[in-house]
């Protein structure tokens, strides 16, 4: 009887169903916080992964460039641009396109700086496994064609390949 | 006259609940705790839903820093430099780079030399930045794909015939390092 009472009063007690209802509310607001800043921050750090991704895929694209220069000669010079011509063959995996060419009169006596040339408008681009024959005006006042050069052709992901022309 | 006893019933019941339902209807015992507990239960959505907004702001500026934050290193991991042709005369240091990755406005915040034994030389910062084809200023950085060279005078004067390292520190914090011989 005593425990039946107790009971039914405790039902019937509306003492404290204020501050339940407002922590259920708070509870709700916070866990509906937390998801969305939750959810938020795992997009942002899959977006970062497949960053991630793409730029190791740009070192493996440029570590995969080989380039070869085979047969590299020299005409012109003595007061008309230097003709650089070279046979370029793409042996590695990825296209390739070579952006800029520099020449380096390696003759201790003339002392002359380095020359350069872009050639991204004369798109010098070589397939995997191709190759192609190509001839590069510079002009290089007091070189001769009979001047030892370095040239050193730059590709597009960077990489530089460096061959001596002898006179 | 079971009929009769039955119609009394009915009409004992009728009455009963006619009466039941008229005191429940005029008693005004309770009337105020429902009352109270519905403004009481307004008032906490009120707060409730104005708490619920201003936590959402705070939510959305944690965010927004987190979305900053993680955008600035996606681009600082996109960051490439290639070095081109590194130049040393009359002890003017010239280094031809390219942007070959995807980030765009790549700026140079740093230039350190080491020597073969990497021991430091000195270090230069933010050099001037021009384009190799006309030599113009470049002042938003490197564009990606874009060339450009820098020229410092290094302290003390490199030693003829060394090798030395070249280190590059690009405005986003990427290092690329790189080699140069004097003649």
């Amino acid at each position: 009887m005593a425990r039946s009472l107790h009971c039914r009063s405790i039902f019937r007690n509306c003492k404290g169903y204020s501050a339940l209802m407002a922590t259920i509310i708070m509870v709700l607001v916070v866990m509906f916080l937390f998801y969305n800043v939750y959810m938020s921050m795992m997009s942002r750090d899959t977006d970062l992964q497949n960053i991630i991704s793409r730029s190791q895929q740009l070192d493996a694209d440029r570590n995969a460039e080989i380039l070869t220069i085979l047969n590299p000669a020299t005409t012109g010079g003595g007061g008309f641009p230097i003709v650089v011509t070279c046979t370029l063959v793409n042996s590695g995996s990825v296209p390739i396109q070579v952006v800029r060419l520099w020449l380096k009169d390696l003759n201790s006596a003339s002392n002359l700086p380095a020359v350069t040339i872009s050639l991204a408008n004369q798109n010098v681009v070589l397939q995997p496994g191709a190759s192609a024959s190509r001839s590069f005006q510079v002009s290089m006042p007091g070189a001769f064609s009979s001047d030892t050069f370095a040239l050193t052709l730059v590709s597009s992901r960077g990489n530089s390949l460096t061959r001596r022309i002898n006179g | 006259m079971q009929t009769k006893r039955k119609k009394l019933q009915f009409a004992r019941c009728a009455m009963s609940f006619e009466r039941n339902t008229k005191s429940f209807l005029l008693n005004k015992k309770a009337a105020s705790v429902v009352v109270s507990t519905l403004i009481l239960t307004a008032g906490v959505l009120a707060m409730g839903i104005a708490i619920l907004y201003w936590a959402s702001s705070w939510g959305s500026i944690a965010t927004r820093t987190y979305s900053t934050a993680e955008g600035n290193s996606a681009k600082a991991i996109q960051e490439r430099i290639g070095f081109e042709y590194i130049d040393y005369r009359s002890n003017v240091l010239t280094v031809n780079v390219i942007n070959w990755g995807t980030s765009a406005n790549l700026t140079i915040a740093n230039v350190y030399i080491y020597n073969n034994a990497h021991q430091y030389i000195g270090n230069y910062s933010r050099p001037t930045l021009r384009s190799i084809s006309t030599n113009s200023l470049i002042t938003a950085g490197l564009a990606a794909g874009g060339e450009g060279y820098f020229q410092i005078t290094p302290s003390p004067v490199l030693a003829s015939g060394s090798f030395y390292y070249l280190r590059i520190v690009t405005g986003r914090g990427r290092t690329f390092d790189g080699t140069f011989a004097t003649l």
